[in-house]
């Protein structure tokens, strides 16, 4: 045990952790609003007086970015919810999505001293509460932005990543330009992680916020085909590039018959419904086809956003396909208890071999093999077995893969100099420096890291603009035979 | 089955083994994605450490001496059952990759096991199962890496 963890002498809350108000769940899986509703006034207090302030707290070094809790926690006591939310945004500018779906009990919930002996105090419930606060009441001014150094930064790509480096270059007095691939700016947070997790409206409340700070966002423009990173610096007269696109391209299973109408890939199916609104057809104009039965290849998140997406929309069955045990299923374990009090089936131990086809070209099925777990190997692991001879065939009329996504080729293709790891993601010095190894290009998001999660994405989007600013005053730059 | 000399079974295994550095150094030529290039180019070298490895028998028959005798086969987690027919194009990415090494090892370990079963001889017989042996170790390989791949990508 530390020694921070002795000083403090965890007492007892006499409140317990205030439960989360969410929709019931059978009511939920028939529709796309929100499954939390969020903690009431009194909870938030009640919730607040369950932190007893320790003099070392944990729960900052269990935060990515190092958010001041305890801080914003006294805030919330003294009733300053608008002070809270300051508090907060001095280091993450997107309070209300974190609070929605960072995996706290990893980070900041996991180390809380409170936790040691009781359940810890729900800091990511709290975090929300004061973002949603200042939704409803309105109350805090656009931030103060240093004057004009007449310099241009181009960001590539507007997810979490982007929008928090526009905002900071931005109030560093940098003149700066996102593009985007697709017609809304959000990035994941707009076209993956679905509405019922996380309102869009309050992704697009944010970017009105870039926005009236003087940030230009350029829709529909795709880095790569309209234009080049070099075509930005040489003609348009960007002086850095942050590079922060995402890995969006999916894996696919590599099984046969994976080609057949009725086969997407999590994100192409997410995008249909979340950004394209095919949950609202015909009121949007994106259709999307109404299936019976759905297998959601996969155990992550993403999986898990897939499969009560298909169940919202109208699947009579849906089931998580993972080809390990439910100890290991990636996804964050409040999404696997949701999931499942929706009604969601989960065929565990399974690995699909092969997608049916019925005679029009759409599936009827898939064969899948069962696995067992083998004898933990030299690394501990216990890797799956198939079982000879176990072959079954699932009926469905959806395979949706939600296996893991890569970085997409079309910017190394297109970029001369900028550097692949093994991975296929973008080199860079550190992830600190977020340089890479072309000249006055940045990197950084889940395209340096491989896919990881919206609060580190923000995170390497604040070190960018920190590296950025330093660069556009010294000019300096590494190189990679000296580093 | 005709009888057949341990040189001749090296001999062979060789040429397996060749084919498939051929192979890999052919398709890192062709890639596009530099991982993949990368990637095929090791293996493209493991093999020629196969090779190596065949050599060193081969010199050990020369001199009439003792061949290693089988160590047994590493049980296959199974991976290349139902892989169809994978090949490698010049868009291959990792997981293809993988999974024609997967496959090629498997056939490379299955045929060894059945020359074994076909072959009188007990020298030969011994051989043939020494590099089943050692095929099995390499599908045995490529299936753990295969299976950290998929842990890794899963992430979110
Ligand atoms: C369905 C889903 C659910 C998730 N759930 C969670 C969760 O609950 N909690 C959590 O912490 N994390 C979650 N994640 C992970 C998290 O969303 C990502 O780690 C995070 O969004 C990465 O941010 P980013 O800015 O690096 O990239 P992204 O959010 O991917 O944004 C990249 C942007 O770049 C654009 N782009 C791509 N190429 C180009 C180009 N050539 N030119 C211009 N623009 C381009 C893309 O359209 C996109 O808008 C989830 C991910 C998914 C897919």
């Amino acid at each position: 045990m530390s020694d921070e963890i002795k000083d403090e002498k965890p007492k007892k809350p006499k409140v317990p952790r205030q439960p989360m108000p969410e929709q019931d769940a059978h009511k939920r899986a028939r529709n796309f609003e929100e499954v939390t509703t969020g903690y009431t006034e009194e909870q938030a207090l009640l919730e607040a007086s369950r932190c007893i302030q320790c003099k070392k707290p944990l729960c900052t070094t269990g935060c990515p970015v190092g958010i001041d809790i305890k801080s914003f926690i006294g805030l919330i006591s003294e009733k300053n919810y608008l002070g809270a939310l300051g508090k907060i945004k001095e280091s993450s500018l997107l309070p209300a999505v974190c609070g929605r779906v960072c995996p706290q009990e990893m980070q900041c919930e996991n180390v809380c001293i409170v936790g040691k002996k009781n359940e810890p105090v729900a800091i990511g419930r709290l975090e929300r509460f004061v973002a949603d606060y200042q939704g409803k009441h309105g109350g805090g001014d656009l931030p103060k932005c240093a004057p004009s150094t007449g310099k241009k930064v181009a960001v590539v790509g507007a997810g979490p990543s982007g929008l928090t480096a526009a905002f900071d270059l931005t109030v560093l007095g940098h003149k700066v330009t996102v593009f985007e691939a697709l017609h809304k700016a959000g990035g994941v947070l707009v076209y993956g992680i679905p509405e019922f997790r996380l309102p869009k409206a309050i992704v697009e409340r944010e970017v009105k916020v870039l926005e009236a700070m003087g940030v230009e966002i350029k829709l529909n423009y795709v880095i790569g085909k309209i234009k080049t990173i070099d075509q930005l610096m040489q003609e348009d007269g960007y002086d850095a590039v942050y590079v922060c696109n995402g890995a969006g391209l999916p894996w696919f299973m590599g099984v046969p018959g994976e080609n057949l109408n009725g086969v997407f890939s999590a994100n192409e199916f997410l995008t249909r419904s979340n950004l394209m609104k095919a949950f609202d057809f015909p009121n949007y104009e994106t259709p999307i086809k109404k299936f019976k039965n759905v297998a959601v290849v996969g155990g992550g998140n993403v999986a898990m956003d897939a499969v009560r997406t298909a169940l919202r929309l109208g699947a009579e069955n849906a089931y998580i396909v993972y080809r390990r045990s439910k100890d290991e299923l990636p996804a964050r374990a409040e999404e696997i208890e949701h999931a499942g009090h929706e009604g969601v089936k989960f065929q565990l131990l399974t690995a699909p071999v092969r997608v049916i086809g019925n005679d029009e070209g759409w599936v009827s099925g898939m064969e899948c093999l069962q696995m067992e777990l083998g004898e933990p190997d030299d690394s501990g692991r216990r890797r799956p077995v198939a079982k000879k001879g176990s072959e079954f065939v699932m009926e469905l009329d959806a395979v949706i893969v939600s296996i893991g996504t890569s970085s997409n080729p079309l910017l190394f293709q297109t970029t001369p100099g900028l550097g692949q790891t093994k991975k296929g993601y973008i080199e860079v010095e550190s992830e600190e420096s977020c340089r890479t190894t072309k000249k006055g290009v940045f990197a950084g998001g889940d395209i340096v890291t491989g896919a990881a999660t919206v609060i580190l994405a923000m995170g390497a989007g604040r070190n960018a603009a920190k590296n950025i600013d330093k660069y556009l005053k010294d000019g300096e730059w590494w190189s990679k035979e000296n580093a | 089955m005709e009888d057949i000399t341990l040189k001749e079974i090296i001999d062979y295994a060789k040429i397996n083994e060749d084919n498939a550095r051929q192979f890999y150094l052919n398709a890192a030529e062709h890639a596009k994605r530099d991982n993949v290039k990368t990637f095929l180019l090791a293996l493209a070298k493991q093999e020629q450490t196969h090779i190596d490895r065949l050599n060193e028998l081969d010199k050990i028959v020369d001199k009439g001496g003792r061949i290693p005798k089988p160590h047994g086969i590493v049980k296959p987690l199974g991976y290349a059952e139902h892989l169809g027919n994978v090949t490698i194009d010049a868009d291959a990415d990792y997981q293809q990759v993988l999974k024609f090494a997967m496959a090629r090892e498997k056939e490379a370990l299955e045929s060894y096991q059945k020359y074994a079963k076909l072959v009188d001889d007990k020298k030969a017989k011994d051989l043939f199962l020494l590099l089943a042996g050692e095929e099995s170790e390499h599908l045995r390989g490529f299936e753990n890496q295969y299976d950290d791949f998929m842990k890794e990508i899963e992430n979110w």
